[in-house]
């Protein structure tokens, strides 16, 4: 019996497309989630947004809370820690953890490297804003990628860049001849293996999600229509005026992202969404997506 | 000819599509490969496959959608892996929406969590096969009294695979390799079924 292999791991981020990850605080939150629909729950000390307002450093969740929202929820539970922070992640895997957001919310414990993701026998999920960053991280054991995005802003504009940015690269080495795609791996600092198998494949060799500034329905089917294999909402739920409507809603968009009367219907009556910010409002040293890239 | 449709609501759908396609290459007969969202669509299948993914989420959309209904008045022979055995048993052990058309009751995440999941060499009706377990349920019982019940496979005195009338559950994921034999199986079984 083997444990902890490829196929494991990058086969537990199979399980998820199509679906709707939701940030929770809480076992209360995490019960809304779930019952909202939600394919798994990412479990917080503070949602991105509060990250944001509160400033100092944002470091792995309590693990109180995510014992408590562990135990609270029938579905799979995702935790974050923080870039290049080994002992976070082999806590989180201890208590339980599916998998392992090595996230570039919390502030980066390494400047320089990222996790070995091979050691663990849990997969993680890692950020990338273009091909050379999701390849990258992939290299270094990563079973799923998503959008960085500009997390807890509400502002979808960086995650639709992000995405357009991996999908577009991917159609462009679709095209190249061996001898360009050795120069392309050098110019992205890509592996070469990981970058010819996704000009084979025309897809990235693992899941990719999209997140960081997801805030509506609409968003979420922009995201999926984009070719997204699901959605991370983050802020966008617990930070609406009414949690419980945002999560049904976000979760009917992403499955029926491409039909616009349903898009619409559920949309209806929703109440106001999370406030957001424009990107220009934000210094240099607020952007999370920069780090550890 | 048949049409095989898989189930695209979440979860390994594109998986299941590429491995049905190529186990009808193998089978070499009249047969096509489906993807479908609706009960309009499901209503024109042989044979429906509902993949692993959440069974939640799946079960949830199966009863908005009305696909659920279409399953059960024109018994279309379904085959589910993982969380499409969750979604065919009547019993599981949360309180979820079923398409429950399997006398069979299922208890969610048996092997634990996502750490403990595995792979391991398993029989499917004698022949070797590459098992695939995540986060995978197990089957609890299964009503003795009813004939069309036949069992498929086996591991650790635990029934993996199962089958009653046209319908198959098995508890882990085929989709995630490249061997075609539980699928052909499943395709000729709906051929027997449609006759």
């Amino acid at each position: 019996m083997k444990k902890g292999t490829d196929v494991l791991k990058e086969g537990f981020a199979k399980m998820t497309k199509g679906g709707v990850i939701m940030d929770v605080v809480n076992a209360e939150q995490a019960a809304i989630a779930e019952d909202s629909g939600a394919v798994a729950i990412m479990a917080l000390e503070k949602v991105p947004a509060d990250i944001r307002v509160s400033g100092g450093v944002a470091r792995m969740a309590d693990p109180t809370i995510v014992e408590e929202v562990v135990d609270a929820v029938s579905i799979p539970v995702m935790a974050k820690a923080r870039i290049g922070h080994i002992a976070e992640a082999q806590i989180l895997e201890t208590l339980g953890v599916d998998m392992i957001d090595e996230s570039e919310v919390l502030t980066p414990a390494d400047d320089e490297f990222h996790i070995n993701k091979k050691e663990f026998t849990i997969p993680f999920v890692c950020g990338a804003r273009n091909l050379g960053e999701a390849l990258r991280r992939i290299d270094e054991g990563a079973s799923m990628i998503r959008t960085k995005g500009e997390p807890g802003t509400g502002n979808i504009v960086e995650a639709v860049k992000h995405m357009r940015m991996v999908m577009g690269e991917i159609r462009n080495i679709q095209k190249l001849e061996e001898e360009e795609l050795w120069k392309y791996a050098r110019l992205i600092e890509a592996p070469l293996d990981l970058l010819k198998k996704t000009a084979e494949e025309g897809k990235l060799p693992v899941v990719n999600f999209a997140a960081g500034g997801i805030a509506t329905p609409a968003d979420a089917s922009l995201m999926m229509q984009l070719g997204s294999d699901g959605i991370f909402v983050g802020s966008g739920i617990f930070k609406s005026n009414n949690p419980k409507s945002f999560a049904e809603a976000i979760v009917e968009a992403t499955a029926n992202y491409d039909k616009p009367e349903k898009l619409a219907e559920v949309s209806k009556g929703l109440g106001e969404a999370m406030k957001g910010l424009e990107m220009s409002s934000l210094n240099d040293s607020d952007r999370m997506q920069d780090r550890g890239i | 000819m048949i049409v095989i449709g898989v189930l695209n609501l979440q979860g390994a759908v594109s998986e299941h599509y590429g491995i049905t396609k190529k186990a009808i290459k193998n089978l070499n007969i009249n047969a096509e490969v489906k993807s479908v969202r609706y009960a309009d669509e499901v209503a024109e299948c042989d044979g429906i496959i509902i993949s692993g993914g959440e069974s939640t989420v799946i079960g949830k959309i199966i009863t908005r959608r009305g696909i659920d209904k279409t399953i059960k008045e024109k018994k279309i022979p379904v085959f589910g892996t993982c969380a499409g055995m969750v979604l065919l048993a009547k019993k599981t052990n949360f309180d979820q929406e079923l398409l429950g058309i399997m006398d069979i009751e299922v208890i969610r995440n048996s092997y634990g969590r996502q750490v403990d999941s595995f792979e391991k060499k398993i029989k499917f009706l004698d022949r070797d096969f590459f098992g695939v377990f995540i986060r995978a349920p197990s089957l609890k019982d299964y009503d003795e009294s009813k004939k069309d019940i036949e069992i498929l496979s086996e591991f650790n005195n635990e029934i993996i695979a199962i089958k009653q009338g046209c319908n198959i559950a098995i508890s882990f994921h085929p989709e995630l390799t490249d061997d075609t034999f539980i699928h052909e199986y499943f395709i000729k079984e709906v051929l027997k079924c449609v006759e």
